[in-house]
Parts: C-alpha cells; sequence; structure tokens
C-alpha cells in the first residue's frame, strides 16, 4: 500500500504545473512502440485466450491513449 | 460453454477502447493449441473489426469473431479414472458480433456498445458504456466503464434436486429450443473498471486500472461429473452462484531513445471471493529493426492460488475421499493452484503515406504482424487434475497474424 500510496502522489504531482509535458516535448511518446495497446485486436485475443486458461478474468480494462499526442 | 469467458473479457476490453480517432480496420486469425496427449485442444479465432469516423465527434465501430473449438475433456473428475481414456471429443463454435459508438464533446469521449455471443449451449447479451476525459494538456486521463451481461446456460433439468442428485448435461442438442428436459439457467454479470493513465516525462508514460466484477447464476460446467464417496455418487459439478472479483493493474512505459526502443512493465494483482489470489508481471521491448519493421519482445508470469472449496482429484481431502466442500464440488482446473510462463516475440511490418503518396491511392498506413507465444503451466500441487497437459516441454502456443489498414 506504501508503495501504491508513493506512486499515486508522484504521478499526481507530475501531472500538473512546472512538471506537465507540453505537446512539443511529445515526439517519443506518440511513437506507435510507446502505447500500450497499439494493437486493440491483439490485446482482446491476449485477454480472451488468457483469461479463459486462467482463474482470474478482469483488471486490463485501462487500454489506449493518454500520451495527448493526437 | 467453455468460451464464455472469452466473450466476458473481450467485452471489458472494447469498452476500453473508446475515443479511436481514425479510420481503420483489422483482420486476424488466430491459432491456439495445448497439445496435451489425449486432451489436446485447438481454437482457430478469425476476426474483424472496423472504426469510422463519420464526423468529427463520432467514431462508429463494429465486428465479428468465431471461435471454432476441437478437442477433448474429461467428462468424469475423479483421481480413479483414466484422465485420457475417459475424455470426451467435442467441437464447438462460438460466434460473437458487436457493434458500438462513441461521442467526443470537447476533452470528454462517451461511448455504448453491444455484444451478442451465440453457442450451442450458451448464449450472451452485453450492454456496454465507458466514458473518458483528457485533462491538463492530454497529460492526464480518466476512464469510467461499465458492461452488463445478460447470459443464459443450457443445463438438465435439475429443479428440485439436491446437489448429489444432480445430473450433468450429455449434448448441446436440444439448447434453447423449449426442449423437454433441458433448462435455460440465467447468469448476470456487472463489470466495472476505472483507469487513470499519466504522461510522467516526455519518455515516460504509466496507467493504474481496477476492476471490479459481481456474477450471479450458474457458473458450473454442465457437462462435468465429479465423483464423490469413494464413487458411489457421480453428480454435477456444483460451484457457487455468486461471485466478485476486483483486480489491479499498473503499467508503466519508457522510451530508450537511443535505440528506437520501448520497454514496458505490467504488474497485476487479482483477488475474489472463492479466495483466488493471482500475480502477472510482464516485461515487454519494442524495438524499431528498420523505419519499417518493428520486432517485440515479452515475457510473462503469472500464479494463482485455488478456490477455497476446489480439491486436487488425488489429495487425502479429495471429494472422492470425504465428499463436497460444504455443498460445493468442482473439477476446474482454472480453480486450481499454478503458474504458467510465457515467451513471445511479434514482427510488425508497417507502410506509410509519404511524400510519394497514399499506400495503395487510398490508405494512411498498413500494417501487418506475425506473432509467436509460447507457454508453460506449472501446476502447484502434486496431484494436478489434469496432469496430461502438463507432460509436454511446451504446455500451448499461440500463433497469430494480423492486418490493420487505416485511411
Amino acid at each position: 500500500m506504501r508503495a501504491l500510496a508513493l506512486f499515486v502522489a508522484l504521478t499526481s504531482l507530475a501531472g500538473c504545473g512546472r512538471y506537465a509535458v507540453r505537446p512539443d516535448e511529445k515526439e517519443f511518446l506518440a511513437d506507435r512502440i510507446m502505447q500500450p495497446d497499439s494493437d486493440p485486436v491483439e490485446a482482446s485475443h491476449d485477454t480472451h485466450i488468457l483469461t479463459n486458461r486462467e482463474g482470474s478474468a478482469g483488471g486490463s480494462g485501462a487500454g489506449g491513449g493518454g500520451c495527448g499526442c493526437n | 460453454m467453455q468460451l464464455r469467458r472469452f466473450a466476458l473479457a473481450g467485452i471489458l476490453v472494447g469498452a476500453a477502447s473508446v475515443a479511436r480517432a481514425e479510420n481503420r480496420a483489422d483482420f486476424s486469425v488466430s491459432y491456439f493449441t495445448e497439445p496435451a496427449g489425449g486432451q489436446a485442444l485447438h481454437v482457430i479465432h478469425p476476426e474483424v473489426s472496423v472504426a469510422g469516423d463519420p464526423t468529427r465527434w463520432l467514431t462508429l465501430r463494429a465486428g465479428y469473431d468465431i471461435d471454432i473449438v476441437t478437442g477433448a475433456t474429461p467428462r468424469i473428475y475423479g483421481a480413479s479414472m483414466d484422465a485420457i481414456s475417459s475424455a470426451t471429443k467435442f467441437s464447438d463454435y462460438r460466434h460473437a458480433a458487436h457493434a458500438g459508438a462513441e461521442v467526443r464533446i470537447g476533452p470528454t469521449t462517451v461511448g455504448v456498445g453491444y455484444t451478442y455471443g451465440h453457442e450451442n449451449d450458451y448464449r450472451s447479451h452485453s450492454i456496454d458504456a465507458a466514458a473518458r476525459v483528457d485533462l491538463w494538456g492530454k497529460n492526464t486521463t480518466f476512464k469510467l466503464g461499465y458492461s452488463h451481461n445478460f447470459d443464459s446456460v443450457c443445463n438438465v433439468d435439475n429443479r428440485g434436486a439436491q446437489p448429489l442428485e444432480r445430473r450433468a448435461l450429455g449434448s448441446s442438442q436440444g439448447c434453447f429450443q423449449n426442449t423437454m428436459g433441458l433448462v435455460s439457467e440465467p447468469l448476470a454479470i456487472d463489470s466495472y473498471f476505472a483507469a487513470w493513465t499519466q504522461v510522467l516525462s516526455p519518455i515516460l508514460l504509466s496507467d493504474l486500472s481496477v476492476s471490479f466484477q459481481a456474477l450471479d447464476g450458474f457458473q458450473s460446467n454442465p457437462y462435468r461429473l465429479v465423483r464423490l464417496f469413494g464413487g458411489s455418487v457421480e453428480a454435477q459439478e456444483t460451484e457457487p452462484g455468486k461471485r466478485q472479483r476486483v483486480a489491479i493493474q499498473a503499467r508503466l512505459r519508457v522510451a530508450i531513445t537511443k535505440l528506437r526502443a520501448a520497454l514496458g512493465f505490467t504488474g497485476r494483482f487479482y483477488w475474489d471471493t472463492w479466495n483466488i489470489k493471482s500475480g502477472t508481471v510482464e516485461i515487454q521491448y519494442e524495438q524499431y529493426l528498420t523505419s519499417r519493421l518493428v520486432l517485440r519482445l515479452r515475457g510473462r508470469w503469472y500464479q494463482q492460488t485455488r478456490a477455497i472449496f476446489y480439491r486436487d482429484a488425488g489429495e487425502e481431502l479429495s471429494y472422492e475421499a470425504v465428499g463436497p466442500v460444504g455443498q460445493y464440488f468442482a473439477g476446474d482446473r482454472e480453480l486450481s493452484p499454478f503458474r504458467n510462463w510465457l515467451a513471445g516475440a511479434k514482427l510488425t511490418w508497417i507502410k506509410s503515406a509519404d511524400e510519394k503518396g497514399k499506400v495503395a491511392r487510398v490508405l494512411e498506413s498498413v500494417d501487418l504482424s506475425a506473432k509467436i507465444d509460447l507457454m508453460i503451466y506449472d501446476a502447484l500441487t502434486p496431484l494436478p487434475p489434469n496432469a496430461a497437459r502438463l507432460a509436454n516441454p511446451i504446455d500451448a502456443m499461440i500463433v497469430q497474424l494480423t492486418a490493420t489498414l487505416r485511411w
């Protein structure tokens, strides 16, 4: 829980004020290899297969976006 | 029936994919196999999906996929059974169609969707909704999503029977046709998720998501019999009717600019009211080999504990030795304690429009990809229910070919 609280605090600070990332600084973030779910068909299929072979579904619904590159 | 969880997963991922601002078509075919002797499983999965923006504020999406499944599985769960000779061959098709729409209003995107799944012994109707907002220079994104399933499972008419008297379904013939002796068992599933994506620096991206799911209804395998009390009783598997699940996932992605590469880390923790706890760790490395060729390597580790009412078929306190746990008895190997490893590679070829014009005159880009994932299972008890599937050097393999067109 401490690690989670630290993560939340750090990311909250990073998202605002002088630490915010400007649009002209997002060259690398805009690259396809920086998108965690750049291939939604594959992501869907992976979840499809793995949740059927394992006993724990859910928790992977955070896909896509977020870098503000478009 | 065996594919019902597949449909749930697809719905959750579909609900999460709001705000896709491009015209896109994906064509994919995949092959999954578990080559276990006597219980081999093969799944061929073709899929097509399209998404387009008829106006600046609207995206429409639709898709269709099929699972073509062949294999063999033991119908009776018990240590005294020969798992291979008692395995029953089966083949099944699952069809799923989905459609949805997303509307963009300023920094907010709201989406709704519907999915219909059809198997011989299972029907699924699902509605989903999701909302997303981009804040603070699009450095922060919050998403909320919800879906509800109205599912039905074909079963023998066991109304009024005690758990130890319940009979198993022999086949899917006559299901959902008002056949005498067969009934439709309801299963309602409510799924919720919240996600937060955060740009941390020009080379660092993170996201955190939480999901909750409540299931209420028939969740057993209607075909499976479990041997109890020394084999004097064989009754249809009985699992609890209610289950709540929670999962938390965190991801981090960092660009390695000098190598034109990216490194991704994923950690996930899950627990549910059947007392299954699981953890997942995944590492991905993605690298441009040339301007048009991207290689991705990944490794994944997964481990889970067993459900509180699950017993291995040969253990001292097995159902066969001492009877049910409370009123429950199940032979579902996904409820057993185990871990698995996955190692995979994916190669993607990219052709984008350039100063010479569009690809094939109309497309902004074309991606062609091929991937292979290999899996190893490791049972964490000495008496796993399906030992046959652990006998090979590689216990499962996934191969997938995908073409993506954008315009």
